[in-house]
């Protein structure tokens, strides 16, 4: 049976933060596709926090990893504190939780329709060793988990971005990841990077309704945490030009290539 | 802590016989496949009973064991009129009275034996009965089709699909039932949509059209139904639901304009209400007071 790990980061966040909605409604629709995938799919439910933060209640179909010690500002200089983790501790604390063949990282705000992982192992079936699945952005009206199924229901709008890692296990060794962080820009491109370099048969899905997210608040955007975009820019550049010279050169029309385009802006 | 009630619901659909090159030979097996995954999934919030029915002298088609039978159709509308070709299209008011005398549940469900669910629909029709809607229907979305089997329908579920104009999923309070006026239209042809709509918009306190929900779906759209030579099956499901129409006017009076557009009129001319703001009570447009 095919087995995946899949990590989310929850956080502690004040009652401002959309994420006071939005956290509980993932960890019950990650638990109700764990569910669903019955002995289909063997499932094992992921969370990280960093040591120093209060235990956020999750399902008990979740175990917790090893704590998170350190964020990106311990490694950069910013403007101002904000403890955002590293993907490198996040993804090498799954990797080390385990021995699931699909590893799966997903942002925290990000809820699943119940299928998700019978479509994922679907997808994997036919050969896929890395893709990306596009979310949903359900309209921001939606608050409460009793409210789930109406959420499910939303055919939503497609969005650009990308919060939804799958890759086989085997790749993840190879990845390189630099001191990029969750929560800001550029995070897709490093792993995109990283995915598209090396799996055999890599894909983004961009119109499955497989993932959803509520409200299109883009908080990451907001500019006082520019030097945090420009931190995750860098590190994408660096990663990027280094797989250039050794794995490349890369075709500038497609994956990963072309993220030089967007980088010369 | 008070317990809310379960809402029961008792779902009918009508399996038929077909040969190897209808589309239904693909769909039916989805169907039967995504209903009690769907019954599943509500278990611990909705009551939820499947019936199928079929004609008296059609060999039992394979069902999940979920499926209840109810007493066998005994007619169809070839037998009651008279068409250039023969063609065995069932009673829409034959399917229903089985499904009322079969079941005491709350709320009744018809959908077209070609309609597969998303595993959340039985979650969603009672959330949507608990906003006070006593009469319903869900358009579909009509997905590629590329897949086809049952161990594909992950991906089916998966596919945001298009949306699809016509009506094929109905959801009834029970106590209204008894005062539809079916006639003899038929499934299987067009009007049939606009018969149960028609309807539902008179007798209900709350009806609506869930236009953008994804909540069931079809394989492809091959419209098999527009055949042309069964014209003679549409023009008369027309005129019988015409009847039908002046029957439900006659008896309950005249519809609002706009209702009576929804109800009557056909492409650019059809005028719909905006669900998202207004339902229809007995016949007339009054804002929601739905806050969901």
């Amino acid at each position: 049976m095919l087995s995946i790990a899949h990590i989310i980061n929850p956080v502690t966040v004040a009652n401002t933060s959309d994420l006071v909605i939005a956290q509980p409604i993932t960890f019950e629709t990650m638990h109700m596709a764990r569910e669903f995938a019955g002995n289909r799919v063997n499932v094992e439910l992921y969370a990280v926090q960093y040591f120093d933060e209060e235990r956020i209640p999750l399902p008990g179909s979740f175990s917790r990893t090893c704590d998170l010690t350190r964020s990106v500002p311990d490694v950069g200089v910013f403007l101002k504190k904000k403890n955002l983790p590293l993907i490198k501790d996040i993804l090498d604390r799954l990797y080390e939780s385990g021995s699931a063949e699909y590893m799966i990282y997903t942002n925290v705000d990000i809820a699943l329709q119940p299928y998700f992982y019978q479509t994922v192992s679907r997808i994997i079936q036919q050969g896929y060793d890395a893709f990306i699945i596009n979310r949903r952005t359900i309209p921001g009206k939606y608050k409460t988990l009793e409210e789930i199924p109406q959420m499910l229901a939303e055919i939503g709008e497609k969005h650009q971005g990308w919060d939804c890692f799958i890759f086989h296990r085997s790749l993840y060794p190879r990845f390189r990841l630099g001191t990029a962080c969750i929560g800001s820009g550029w995070i897709g491109r490093v792993m995109i990077t990283n995915m598209a370099c090396f799996a055999k048969r890599f894909t983004v899905f961009e119109d499955l309704h497989l993932t959803f997210h509520i409200g299109n608040d883009k908080v990451w955007q907001d500019p006082q945490w520019d030097d945090y975009l420009e931190h995750n820019k860098n590190e994408c550049r660096r990663i990027l030009v280094d797989f250039d010279q050794k794995y490349g050169p890369f075709d500038r029309t497609i994956f990963p290539g072309r993220f030089f385009l967007k980088l010369e802006k | 802590m008070k317990m809310e009630k379960k809402v029961s619901l008792a779902h009918i659909i009508s399996p038929v016989i077909v040969d190897n090159t209808s589309d239904l030979i693909i769909a039916q097996p989805i169907t039967f496949e995504s209903m009690p995954i769907a019954r599943e999934f509500a278990q611990d919030t909705v009551n939820i009973d499947l019936f199928a029915i079929q004609f008296h002298d059609e060999s039992r088609i394979t069902l999940p064991d979920i499926f209840k039978r109810t007493p066998d159709l005994t007619r169809s509308v070839a037998d009651i009129k008279t068409f250039k070709q023969r063609k065995k299209l069932s009673l829409i008011k034959d399917i229903l009275d089985t499904l009322y005398e079969s079941s005491n549940a709350q709320y009744l469900i018809y959908t077209n034996v070609d309609i597969a669910l998303q595993p959340y629909f039985y979650q969603v029709v009672d959330m949507f009965i608990r906003q006070g809607y006593d009469a319903f229907v869900v358009n579909r979305r009509t997905i590629t089709d590329k897949y086809t089997t049952v161990e594909q329908i992950p991906f089916m579920y998966a596919q945001i699909g298009e949306p699809h104009k016509g009506y094929d999923c109905f959801i009834i309070k029970r106590e209204l039932y008894p005062k539809f006026k079916l006639g003899t239209i038929c499934i299987g042809t067009a009007w049939i949509g606009r018969a149960l709509l028609a309807n539902m918009a008179t007798y209900a306190d709350k009806y609506r059209e869930f236009r953008n929900e994804h909540l069931t779906f079809h394989i492809g759209d091959p419209c098999t139904w527009r055949n042309e030579q069964f014209n003679d099956y549409f023009q008369e499901n027309r005129n019988e639901y015409l009847k039908i129409f002046q029957q439900l006017e006659t008896e309950c009076g005249q519809f609002e304009p706009m209702v009576r557009s929804y109800l009557l009129d056909s492409g650019d001319k059809r005028h719909i209400p905006d669900f998202n703001q207004y339902c229809i009570k007995k016949g007339k447009c009054l804002l929601s007071k739905n806050e969901a």
